[in-house]
């Protein structure tokens, strides 16, 4: 009886909390009966391994419970391929120039060539991940009923955006300057931007106006999420997707708000004092409070105040990994 | 090669099987439950006309077709034990009655269509 009380008791912490008692009391009731009908069969009373067996039958706690829970999916399948074709858009624009950055990177990064090659290695993994994915949901496709294969595509897709997520804190700068302040990485980025802007925007335009479907504005809330965290680490979608991110600011207002905040944290102290942006500094709107400024996708003020970063040329040689 | 193909098609079959059931089993429970019945009882009446259920996919199918209204319960005792009984309300009964009439209404369209075609069920 204790080896039904202990199962009984893994199911329960699994079970809505609202229903856990009666769900319990019916669960108990249904195995005492089974266990009395089976000894009523056998003449004697079930051994403990013999209950065991009957438990393992049932199936495990959490499978167990997991049925009584209402149906619930995060993405479900209308929604599904909207998703998906997010997906595959953004890791279309997203893996190839990685690549070639990458592989610049480990060709003319100035430090030991051993070293070069495992940080490249790490960092060529972090953007890996939507290959992986693409990958993972072809393998899907093609063995639709097999259970390894969706297990795949969930290693896949959960391997990848952990990494990523990981990665940019604990992996090795891979950004490096080619002197006079040109970020090499920013600008092959900055380069692609311009054929991927071109590319994607008006398809998220059209998501964003003319769609009433509450999938579109899932997909457009979505892709406004990944332009504002992938903004945050490189700058890329920020050039990328600007008009994206305003469709999407009012629904990830407080992420926008943390990211304006970080900006002002990261760039205290390098603020410009040029007459220009003393202007709009003094800018304000119709209720006479300061406005922020949106220019080319980046917030360069805040409440009136400037936050556009100048980069001095003595700060860009002084870097240690620039190439002279 | 030709086992995972078997195997493939061994999943392809319950998959499919327990697609049918599904639909089936309201119908079997609605009208099982004409009679009063606690869950174990009931699982026991199913298995016994050939519609074997598990506990975890019968006790769920009973709580949503309450929370429907087709069903009503109330906790009683009996040998003195606390038990759910489960009986069919009035709902119940007139959806049960719709759907026995769908059940026939496509039991005889299959039936010609698989004459038509020959593979007359035997």
């Amino acid at each position: 009886m204790e080896l039904i009380n202990r199962y009984l008791q893994a199911v329960k912490f699994w079970l809505p909390k609202n229903q856990k008692q009666d769900i319990i009391a019916e669960l108990a009731e249904d195995l005492r009966s089974q266990i009395e009908d089976r000894e009523a069969e056998l003449g004697r009373k079930l051994n403990e391994s013999e209950v065991a067996d009957l438990l393992k039958q049932r199936g495990r706690p959490v499978l167990v419970a997991n049925r009584y829970r209402p149906q619930q999916h995060l993405i479900g399948p209308v929604l599904f391929p909207i998703y998906l074709f997010v997906l595959e858009v953004v890791a279309a624009f997203y893996l190839l120039p990685w690549i070639l950055v990458w592989i610049t990177v480990a060709i003319f990064r100035p430090v030991h060539p051993g070293q070069s090659l495992i940080a490249t290695i790490g960092s060529f993994w972090t953007s890996f991940w939507p290959m992986a994915f693409l990958h993972g949901r072809k393998h899907h496709h093609r063995i639709r009923d097999s259970r390894e294969s969706s297990g795949q595509v969930q290693v896949y897709g959960a391997v990848g955006p952990a990494q990523t997520a990981a990665g940019p804190r604990s992996q090795p700068d891979t950004a490096f300057h080619l002197g006079h302040g040109v970020d090499c990485e920013h600008s092959v980025l900055q380069l692609v931007a311009v054929v991927g802007r071109r590319a994607l925007v008006p398809d998220a335009h059209s998501l964003g106006r003319c769609n009433r479907h509450p999938g579109a504005d899932l997909a457009v809330l979505l892709l406004g999420l990944f332009a504002a965290w992938s903004g945050e680490h490189s700058g890329f979608c920020s050039q990328c997707f600007p008009s994206l991110l305003d469709i999407g600011a009012s629904r990830v207002s407080p992420l926008v708000r943390w990211r304006r905040f970080r900006d002002l944290l990261a760039d205290e102290g390098q603020h410009c004092s040029g007459d220009q942006c003393r202007k709009r500094r003094s800018g304000k709107n119709r209720s006479g409070r300061t406005r922020d400024q949106l220019v080319g996708g980046k917030i360069v003020s805040l409440g009136g105040r400037c936050l556009r970063t100048h980069r001095p040329e003595q700060r860009v040689s002084d870097h240690p990994r620039s190439v002279q | 090669m030709t086992q995972s193909i078997n195997n493939g098609n061994d999943s392809l079959l319950e998959n499919l099987r327990l697609e049918l059931r599904r639909g089936c089993l309201v119908l079997a429970v609605l009208a099982e439950l004409r009679n009063e019945q606690y869950g174990y009882t009931l699982r026991k009446g199913l298995a016994e006309r050939g519609l074997e259920v598990d506990e975890g996919t019968l006790y769920p199918l009973l709580r949503r077709l309450e929370t429907q209204g087709l069903l009503a319960s109330e906790w009683r005792e009996e040998d003195k034990r606390n038990k759910r009984f489960y009986k069919i309300s009035r709902d119940g009964k007139l959806v049960l009655k719709q759907l026995l009439a769908e059940w026939q209404a496509i039991g005889q369209s299959l039936e010609g269509i698989l004459k038509e075609s020959g593979h007359g069920a035997h």
